[in-house]
């Protein structure tokens, strides 16, 4: 099991090659390293002793072309190691992880998902850096070793053999100083890992925490180890660097030595100065593998440390068998389940289940019911192969439930939790998930088709979720081509066959009416760009600008602008802080300042002493304004009328848009075609879709496309009116896309867009497009409200009898009557046991149950 | 067009709306001797809203969140019993009604379905708190309007209903529905 390895099976046995040939690279580099110090020796006692001149280049020469080969040779080596490292690390992650996701669910209930996390990531990284050079540097670095202190003892033996002696010492006292900050490095290690699962626990749980405003005491419970790392790690450099000092200490013992002796001995005449100098450069590049096999030393220390940690965590047994060996197909099994005398005990007091006996003919529905505690789920999860029991004989087919591996598992039983996972993705990727999971095992099943996983959505009730995420996705233009006709049936069917019932609910794009509930800049262009703040953005462009002046409305919306700035302020100056109290105007609250100033300049002035910049910023107000809304100012007749009247010159002058194309009100056929959209996309100029009804509402939702107008009423169209049109649309066969639209929803992370319900409905679809001859319920609907329950019931009724071992915990006990066998289980003991009809006869449990409840008896 | 002609029609063609609910207020039994600022803000924040005949204005069990002021049409109120429904009273033109919904959060106890097609305003209780938070004092006086408004109502609906009993079964001391 991987736990078991060793640091070292990891360098022994993987990339042996590569770590050769850095090997081969490190001694052919000692060869370049010794080199030039043999240069230095022959220039100062040759060259430039013997004054010549020749040789000196040629030496001088030969030392720097051998220094920075050596140089090369090292750099390469360095990233050759690092590569070798992390290949090394891919390996050893992979399957750690394997072995991690294969381990019993005991393991995940007592272990921390931070230990997991931080053991995974940061820790193994550490190990990683260690491992490309474990096997060459120590080789590397004694052969180099070796050799330096060979030379020196070549130069001349006496100061040779004294200056080694030095090494021994550290040989002493280094270990000493290692074995404290091993120490240290542990409880390093312990302390992150604490800290990791503290801040799991309080984000998992960040909803109690800011309910109950425990900022404070999730804080200090941080503090203590944050307080508790810092000194550790003081702890840590001191004594790394201690290491580090004491070795630097014993190093310059050496020099000094050298001066001494050496100096005493050329004195005397015996030795050269060439001599002396180079046994200096050699006993300087003597420390160099001298500090790596140090180095060395402690990171594999540290590694050694961390790897023990990692491993010790998941040192638990894969229970079950997961992979079969290849002769052997994964087994089809009919569902027949058989329990003799189950128990199962999660230490040595706490048994949750005692003497569980019964039989399931294949095919048939079990309800388990009982009080709470009474050990129904962990029955559901034994049979699952989720647990494993420790007495008695559990079988699936006449197999005994340890003899079928994960994967026979996988095939055959669908399971459905209470509170289910939904992972991060579409809606679609969660449906899929069991079925992919089988085919990336290398089971060669199908996946289901679209209209099969429609249908599914249909029996659980997810449809009408489904349609109404689907409404509300903004789909690219590309797949909005391909609906034009049937959006634009749906719009035909609001804005005509529906046209009363949506009166006042929705105001429609009409081109010859003025419309309240847009701005004043959306009913000038009677359009849209793309980059949505529309009045903002019109209000600083010239050509609009231009326009507004020569069709005489500048002055009119600068006054109009500088009315609502008036009354605004004046109604709002003791509230300016409540961002409420700005929903009747167009102004924002961080604006009140500014136009606060404005007014009271033009309380003294005229409106021609503004600056350019105010004078936009009045523009701007106007254009905001919209007249449904904004209470705060009204505007005549004839300026509405004015506006409407502008229109078709703004979209004929500027957009070049014929509004006659949109007064007709029949919709046709066409949306802008997407070449054209795509160039104008590159050119990055704002796109421009008037609203005309063929048009196509770019960067809008489905839903907003269909309405083809501003909502007013936005309650009635999430409840009746969202009904009605449904219907229609339906009956025309204009829904299926908009499924498939909603199926591409993203749920968010771990499904955070959905709903408690909408999760279960997702999770036993996802359980149900798996086809499997048994299925296992654990309360799995019970988030769901009662008409959800009772479909999803006689789905599983109607649908899986006969065809599906079923294994139901039930809560609701109404719902029970339509199962072929009911065990009713108490303190993990069953206390009743039989049909439906035969235990109410018998007035034992069940019966009392029911009548608790005032639920009827059927 | 000069801009002094443009101002006017601004101004004059068409009644604003802040005005024009500001006036409406202003004479409501509720807000009439209530400062004139405060009254103003109420017209700014409430909202006008159509409601066509038999339309549901208030429904039995919803979150009473909003009071509502009958400003042209009307409304009948009403509740379920066995099963039934039984008309409390009629509501005319310048009625408050809902207005304890102002003060407290409770769920409704009566529906009230439009007459006839009417044109109700609404003011909800949020800004009732906020623009009382501003002028906290004014707060003592508007709530004891509020409160005699509906013990008046109370009076009302009694006195329909007990019209509506045969004068036999009315005895004294106990009740008799």
């Amino acid at each position: 099991m991987i736990t078991k390895k060793p640091l070292f099976y990891w360098i022994l046995t993987k990339y042996r090659g590569l770590q050769l040939f850095l090997l081969l690279l490190i001694v052919v580099s000692l060869f370049f390293k010794v080199y030039p110090l043999e240069m230095q020796r022959k220039i100062i006692n040759i060259a430039i002793n013997l004054k010549k001149l020749e040789l000196l280049y040629l030496y001088c020469s030969l030392y720097i072309g051998s220094v920075v080969l050596a140089g090369l040779i090292k750099y390469y080596i360095n990233v050759l190691q690092s590569v070798i490292g992390q290949k090394i690390l891919i390996h050893m992650r992979r399957q750690l992880y394997t072995h991690v996701l294969r381990m019993p669910l005991q393991f995940f209930h007592k272990t921390q998902a931070g230990i997991i996390i931080s053991a995974m990531t940061s820790e193994l990284n550490a190990v990683g850096n260690f491992l490309g050079g474990a096997l060459a540097i120590p080789v590397a670095s004694v052969l180099t070793f070796i050799t330096f202190l060979g030379y020196m003892i070549y130069l001349n033996p006496l100061l040779g053999v004294m200056t080694s002696l030095i090494y021994p010492f550290e040989f002493i006292v280094i270990p000493l100083l290692q074995k404290r900050y091993n120490i240290l490095n542990r409880k390093r290690v312990r302390t992150i890992r604490t800290m990791a699962n503290l801040v799991n626990e309080s984000v998992s749980g960040i909803h109690e925490v800011q309910s109950n405003s425990s900022f404070q005491l999730e804080q200090s419970k941080l503090n203590i180890f944050i307080k508790k790392l810092y000194k550790t790690m003081k702890g840590l450099f001191i004594f790394k660097y201690g290491i580090k000092f004491s070795n630097n200490f014993f190093q310059s013992l050496g020099p000094f030595l050298l001066f001494l002796v050496g100096g005493y001995l050329a004195i005397n005449g015996q030795f050269t100065i060439g001599a002396l100098v180079a046994f200096l450069s050699a006993y300087e590049k003597v420390y160099d593998p001298w500090k790596e096999i140090i180095m060395y030393y402690q990171d594999y220390q540290d590694a050694q440390v961390r790897y023990k940690q990692i491993m010790e965590t998941f040192d638990m047994p894969e229970e079950i068998l997961i992979d079969i060996p290849e002769n052997l197909e994964t087994k089809t099994l009919k569902g027949k389940i058989e329990a003799r005398d189950i128990g199962f005990q999660i230490s040595e007091d706490v048994r949750l289940l005692e003497e569980v006996s019964f039989d399931l003919e294949a095919g048939k529905h079990m309800a388990l019911i009982g009080f709470s505690g009474s050990g129904k789920s962990t029955l559901a999860n034994l049979i699952s192969q989720l647990l494993t029991h420790n007495e008695g004989t559990l079988k699936i087919d006449d197999y005994n439930i340890e003899e079928l591996s994960k994967l026979d598992i996988a095939r055959n039983l669908s399971t459905v939790s209470q509170h289910p996972f939904i992972f991060t993705g579409s809606v679609n990727d969660n449906l899929l998930y069991s079925c992919e999971a089988l085919r990336s095992a290398g089971k060669d099943i199908d996946l289901p088709e679209r209209d099969t996983v429609i249908d599914m959505v249909r029996g659980v009730g997810l449809e009408e979720d489904i349609i109404r995420w689907g409404f509300r996705s903004i789909i690219p233009l590309e797949k909005a081509r391909g609906l034009a006709d049937k959006i634009l049936s749906m719009r035909r069917i609001v804005h005509e066959t529906l046209r009363q019932e949506f009166e006042g609910v929705v105001e429609f794009y009409d081109a010859e009416a003025f419309l309240e509930y847009s701005n004043i800049a959306q009913n000038i262009i009677f359009g849209e760009y793309a980059d949505n703040n529309n009045s903002d953005y019109l209000a600083t462009r010239k050509r609009f600008k231009a326009f507004l002046h020569n069709h005489d409305l500048e002055e009119t919306l600068l006054q109009l602008g500088q009315n609502i700035a008036d009354t605004t302020v004046t109604l709002l100056r003791d509230m300016q802080q409540d961002e409420f109290f700005f929903q009747g105007s167009p102004m924002e609250p961080s604006e009140f300042d500014l136009y606060a100033g404005i007014v009271q300049k033009l309380k003294k002035s005229k409106t021609n002493t503004l600056s350019r910049k105010e004078k936009d910023d009045l523009l701007k107000l106007a254009l905001r304004y919209i007249p449904g809304k904004h209470k705060i100012f009204t505007i005549s007749e004839s300026l509405r009328q004015t506006i409407v009247d502008v229109r078709s010159t703004y979209l004929l002058n500027v957009e070049q848009i014929n509004i006659e194309q949109c007064k007709d009100g029949t919709i046709q056929q066409q949306i802008v075609p997407i070449k054209e959209m795509k160039e104008k996309e590159q050119k990055d100029e704002n796109i421009f879709t008037p609203y005309c009804s063929s048009q196509y509402l770019y960067n809008h939702t489905l839903l907003a496309n269909v309405l083809f107008g501003t909502v007013i009423d936005r309650d009635a169209i999430r409840t009746q009116l969202g009904e009605l049109a449904l219907d229609h649309f339906s009956k025309q066969g204009l829904l299926d896309e908009i499924i498939e639209i909603g199926l591409d929803f993203h749920v968010g992370s771990k499904g955070d867009n959905l709903s408690g319900g909408q999760k279960q409905k997702i999770a036993l679809a996802r359980a149900l497009l798996k086809k499997t001859p048994i299925l296992i319920l654990d309360e799995a609907t019970s988030g769901l409200d009662n008409s959800s329950q009772t479909k999803v019931q006689n789905y599983i009724s109607d649908t899986l009898k006969g065809t599906t071992t079923v294994v139901a915990v039930v809560h609701r006990l109404d719902m029970i009557s339509g199962y072929d066998h009911i065990i009713v289980m108490k303190a993990g003991k069953i206390v009743e046991s039989g049909t439906y009809d035969d235990l109410l006869a018998a007035k034992g449990v069940l019966y009392e149950l029911i009548n608790e409840n005032g639920e009827p008896a059927e | 067009m000069s801009s002094s002609m443009k101002t006017e029609n601004l101004q004059n063609s068409t009644e604003c709306k802040l005005t024009c609910d500001f006036e409406i207020l202003r004479r409501s039994p509720v807000f009439s001797g209530i400062d004139t600022d405060v009254v103003k803000l109420f017209a700014y924040l409430a909202k006008r809203k159509k409601y066509k005949k038999d339309q549901a204005v208030i429904s039995l069990d919803a979150d009473a969140a909003e009071a509502f002021y009958l400003i042209s049409g009307s409304a009948r109120v009403s509740t379920l019993h066995d099963g039934k429904e039984c008309v409390l009273q009629g509501l005319g033109p310048g009625t408050f009604f809902g207005e304890l919904a102002l003060l407290a959060r409770f769920n409704w106890f009566f529906n009230v379905f439009a007459e006839e097609e009417s044109d109700i305003m609404i003011i909800t209780r949020e800004s009732f708190k906020k623009v009382l938070d501003n002028f906290p004092q004014h707060r003592e006086k508007l709530v004891e309007k509020i409160v005699q408004l509906r013990v008046e109502r109370l009076i009302d609906q009694t006195s329909f209903l007990l019209d509506k009993v045969p004068d036999n079964l009315l005895v004294e001391g106990s009740p008799s529905i």
